[in-house]
């Protein structure tokens, strides 16, 4: 559960960089897996972010894949009139995107406690980097809509001690490992009593509503948040 | 960057190493202090006159100094994300030392206490330098609980508050005397 390289040195800020953009797939008809080119020497802890500039403008990005992978892996949610996403979910593969980074500290502190992780939507990047690193024994809530909204789910299902999609607007029946409504409704209903380490991305509402849950049930808990908007 | 997030409205907060904490923790307290302390920076430098203009960028380079204290103060250094955090640099101690010795170099002695105030920016400085010291003690207060040495970051954040709360001092004189304002000696019988 405690890869070495999440106890390594901070790693360097590599600075501005420009990623040539190697593939992009479809995960849904709003989300984009996009592979964007390593430098050499990029170095990252698993739950960092790439900042990426466009037209003046940057938003961040949380790093899908491991440390140990050779591309950088971004998960890019479509916003009809954004400012940096249309341009990411229609760049032709060799389009030259300026980014920097590492970013953020929202990262994996090795524990006795069990590791609970939840997540919505795009949410489930920096889940998906630290599996990749070697993280195990966690707890997963998974949150979406429906389950193509799952993503990285056959990645992440053998690699956590519990899996749990948490389906908001799934018609019934509902396929195996999943429950109906929201990441909160699992946290408040479905963990024992314990101690945990929680680990939280997604919109701030969901954080904001899980944390409330979190004191009321897990007051001595310790909880890292990633809100997006 | 969403500011009104709601996540706080129990009165609990997460400390950056991921403890759930209430709002009077004693950790808290300290970074608050820091940031009441940068917020009355930035209402010095507003009040500066345009005579001493030159002094708002040093004083913007000391609100940057404070916020990496306060990410130490709400960190455990055990956690991985603290290893992410800059560490204090020595220079920004240094710095004010320098500063410190070049505004002295052109004040005259200081032959008794002062009152604090004169002029609208010597005022806010005088302010600057209490919340300093307060921020300081809570730094002190902090350190209590933790058994053997302090960490690298508490003792460099020690030397510069303490250090900042002496550049304040001489700051406040050195407006008064840009802007023409004699100091108030302090007398046992005003």
């Amino acid at each position: 559960m405690a890869p070495g390289s999440l106890n390594a040195p901070a790693p360097p800020i590599a600075g501005r960089q420009t990623l040539r953009l190697l593939a992009r797939r479809s995960l849904s008809p709003e989300v984009f897996e996009l592979d964007l080119e390593r430098p050499p020497g990029f170095r990252f802890l698993p739950g960092q972010r790439l900042r990426i500039r466009e037209g003046g403008v940057e938003r961040d990005y949380t790093i899908a894949s491991g440390p140990g992978e050779g591309v950088l892996r971004i998960l890019v949610r479509r916003v009809p009139g954004g400012s940096i996403s249309p341009f990411l979910c229609e760049a032709p593969p060799g389009t030259a995107i300026a980014a920097s980074g590492p970013h953020g500290y929202f990262v994996f502190a090795p524990a006795p406690r069990t590791p609970v992780f939840a997540a919505t939507g795009v949410g489930i990047a920096p889940f998906r980097s630290m599996a990749a690193s070697g993280v195990r024994g966690f707890v997963l809530f998974h949150g979406a809509g429906r389950a193509g909204g799952l993503f990285y789910r056959e990645f992440l299902e053998p690699r956590a001690a519990r899996y749990r999609g948490c389906l908001s607007r799934q018609a019934q029946p509902l396929p195996a490992g999943t429950r109906p409504g929201r990441v909160t409704d699992a946290l408040r209903e479905e963990l024992a009593e314990g101690d945990y380490d929680f680990y939280l991305c997604g919109r701030g509402e969901m954080i904001a509503e899980a944390l409330q849950v979190i004191d009321a049930r897990f007051p001595r808990a310790r909880v890292f948040t990633e809100p997006f908007s | 960057m969403k500011v009104a997030t709601g996540s706080g409205d129990g009165g609990r907060t997460s400390l950056f190493s991921g403890e759930r904490v209430l709002k009077d923790d004693e950790r808290l307290e300290a970074s608050g202090d820091v940031d009441e302390l940068n917020a009355v920076i930035g209402g010095l430098i507003a009040a500066l006159p345009p005579e001493a203009a030159s002094c708002a960028p040093e004083l913007r380079t000391v609100q940057s100094d404070l916020f990496p204290i306060g990410a130490w103060l709400s960190a455990d250094g055990s956690a991985p994300s603290a290893a992410l955090l800059p560490p204090l640099d020595p220079e920004g101690t240094a710095r004010l030392e320098r500063a410190i010795g070049r505004m002295e170099a052109a004040l005259p002695e200081l032959r008794s206490f002062l009152l604090p105030g004169g002029c609208p920016a010597a005022a806010w400085a005088h302010l600057a330098r209490t919340v300093c010291r307060r921020a300081e003690r809570r730094l002190v207060r902090l350190g209590r609980g933790s058994p053997g040495e302090a960490p690298a970051w508490r003792r460099e954040a020690l030397r510069y508050l303490n250090r900042l709360s002496d550049y304040f001092f001489v700051l406040a004189r050195t407006l008064n005397r840009v802007a023409g304002v004699e100091e108030t000696p302090w007398r046992r019988e005003a």
